[in-house]
């Protein structure tokens, strides 16, 4: 059955209210932070894109950019964005290093065959 | 001589049991002697090697010794061995170069050097035996050793590093290292597979004393392991009997009409100092080398090297400074060029090193960033050479092995001091200079240096008078008729080759003088 509109009056007693009041803000706070998170889950995409693509890392290794939080992200993102830098920021370097100083990476990375991270019998070496 | 709680007799008795000892042992034996062969270390098989992963002897004597001072504020100097049946061979890398003839021939460099007592011409039929006898793989069309000879085993390939390096020190200067891991299966074993752990090699491709001679004696010579041999007692210019302890502490005897040291080339040292008997000749325990290195790396070389393919962990060595006469250097360098470095794990300090810089160069020269970091490293990456240099030491009286103490187990604890050579900046530069000159747009860098690289020589070196070295030119010990020494420790120089070769073939002239003694 249909009860006709709101009553403003009832939402004035509602915001007159102080535990209601407290309930109201706190919903508002949630909206917009949910809404910030949402935007920043968009942004971090971007970044890993931007980064992946920085890096030149193919289908199937953005993976390794897990390794990095997403602050360690943009950080690297702005590093080689800024490119040509001498001497290079060593902290630059050593996110570098994380995301492809595994040797499965590395090797990956460069092409060659695979390998695990720890030697098996006879992948030491690559043969031509 | 103290109470035995057991007594070997023999003709010939051998303390220690690395790969000269074994030569030694099987070339006596096929004489008809009668051999005893003590060991502090106590049989392990290939396969407890490699499921403990490592070839220390967790029941050896002193199995880990401690730490050496060092006298300089440089560099700290390790000694580090590994005691067990069939010695260093067990863990070492395999590379098996002789000596070059000018530390023969020719006069060594100023200081308390001395020249070899014989000619490279007297070593060489020995030479040739023992890598005959050991199935060293080399190159017989190209080498860098005078004579008519030929490798048992073909070498291996040259990597694409090796290859390159020909356009920074000439192909008459770049070649197949010597070495002991099989270019081929022979004997029921593999080809090396390039899996880069030599120090335990996972598939027995490297020749060691266990797989090359032990399987020949094993049967025929009685081989006393869990023994520490503790003194050399004498009388009258003569040895009469070697003491020895087991890890409960009781004394063994070991009567012989011959007797040889062939422990390694500091314990050898030790167990002459600590036996009253034995005559104190000013050289003993003096004299002191090892084979100091620096390794430099060329970023940006122009060539196509490809680090991390090869078919063994080294193949090629340059020989541009291996004699320093021609090389106009203060010492004699051997090159060795190590595409296998940069194959390694996360965690390994010269790898880590390199791969560091070869990213921090890829960021850089994004200016301006058209391409990505995956095509600026591989071209990075690709052109990079390492290389690393053993450096031929000198001589110093005051570079010194001596006894610490004496441990509860009976073991005589080292104090080795030697001191870093003040011509080891100089190496480096002329080093680096020779290749700037053939790569003036390159990028080369220091990356590190190490005091030694435990080859144990000198500390009772070779000269025919008491007064200048400790034995005589077949090895015998000035004073004792019937001792000698065989160890590395004999070696009047450096030189800059890796030394195992050299002793194996001392050993089997040790045989030959022995059989007509």
């Amino acid at each position: 059955m249909y009860k006709g509109p709101v009553n403003p009056y009832h939402w004035r007693r509602l915001l007159t209210m102080d535990l209601d009041r407290r309930t109201v803000l706190q919903l508002v706070i949630g909206l917009m932070s949910s809404a910030a998170l949402g935007q920043g889950a968009v942004l971090d995409q971007v970044d890993v894109s931007t980064l992946s693509s920085l890096l030149g890392l193919e289908p199937g290794q953005e993976k390794w950019l897990s390794d990095l939080t997403p602050p360690e992200q943009a950080e690297l993102r702005r590093a080689l964005r800024e490119g040509g830098q001498r001497p290079v920021a060593p902290r630059t370097v050593q996110l570098l290093a994380r995301v492809l100083g595994r040797r499965s990476r590395l090797y990956d990375f460069l092409g060659y065959p695979e390998v695990q991270d720890r030697r098996s019998v006879c992948d030491g070496l690559m043969r031509e | 001589m103290a109470s035995c709680a057991s007594e070997h007799e023999a003709d010939l008795c051998i303390l220690g049991t690395g790969v000269a000892g074994m030569l030694l042992a099987e070339r006596a034996r096929a004489g008809g002697r009668r051999v005893t062969m003590v060991e502090r270390g106590t049989p392990m098989t290939f396969e407890e090697r490699l499921r403990q992963r490592s070839h220390k002897d967790p029941l050896a004597f002193n199995a880990s010794p401690p730490r050496s001072p060092h006298d300089s504020p440089e560099k700290e100097y390790e000694f580090d061995p590994v005691y067990n049946l069939g010695g260093s061979t067990n863990h070492f890398y395999g590379n098996m170069p002789r000596i070059h003839p000018a530390h023969f021939d020719a006069e060594p460099f100023g200081g308390a050097s001395r020249r070899w007592p014989f000619r490279y011409s007297e070593l060489e039929p020995y030479y040739v035996q023992a890598e005959q006898r050991l199935r060293v793989c080399g190159d017989s069309e190209r080498k860098p050793f005078p004579g008519h000879f030929d490798y048992p085993l073909p070498p291996h390939r040259l990597s694409p590093m090796d290859r390159s390096c020909e356009a920074i020190f000439g192909a008459e200067n770049v070649m197949a290292i010597p070495t002991v891991r099989l270019s081929r299966p022979i004997d029921g074993r593999p080809g090396c597979c390039g899996t880069n752990t030599c120090g335990l090699c996972p598939v027995d491709a490297k020749g060691t004393a266990l797989n090359t001679v032990y399987p020949s004696i094993r049967d025929s010579v009685e081989i006393k392991t869990g023994l520490l041999a503790t003194e050399i007692q004498c009388r009258n210019g003569r040895v009469v009997g070697v003491s020895a302890v087991d890890r409960d502490g009781r004394t063994h005897c070991v009567r012989a009409r011959q007797f040889v040291v062939a422990c390694n080339g500091v314990d050898s040292v030790l167990l002459l100092q600590r036996s009253p008997d034995v005559p104190k000749h000013p050289s003993l325990g003096r004299y002191y080398m090892d084979h100091p290195d620096f390794d430099i790396v060329v970023y940006d070389s122009g060539l196509e090297t490809k680090p991390g393919y090869a078919d063994s962990a080294q193949t090629g060595m340059v020989t541009a400074f291996f004699e320093k006469l021609a090389a106009d250097l203060p010492v004699s360098l051997l090159g060795e060029i190590k595409p296998a470095i940069l194959a390694g794990s996360l965690g390994q300090s010269g790898r880590d090193k390199v791969l560091n810089d070869l990213l921090g160069r890829s960021v850089a020269s994004a200016d301006p960033p058209t391409e990505d970091l995956r095509a600026r490293f591989r071209r990075e990456w690709h052109s990079v050479v390492y290389l690393r240099f053993l450096v031929e030491t000198q001589p110093l009286e005051d570079n010194t092995v001596s006894i610490q103490s004496i441990d509860a187990s009976g073991q005589a604890v080292p104090l080795v001091r030697l001191r870093y050579p003040d011509y080891m900046g100089e190496c480096l530069d002329r080093v680096i200079k020779y290749v700037r000159k053939r790569l003036p747009r390159a990028d080369i860098r220091h990356v590190v240096n190490e005091t030694g690289v435990q080859h144990w020589l000198g500390a009772t070196r070779m000269a025919e008078t008491s007064r200048e070295g400790c034995v005589d030119g077949s090895l015998r010990y000035h004073g004792l008729e019937n001792l000698y020494i065989l160890s590395a420790s004999t070696y009047p120089s450096s030189s800059s080759s890796n030394p195992t070769l050299t002793l194996a073939a001392l050993a089997l002239r040790l045989g030959a003088h022995l059989k007509a003694t």
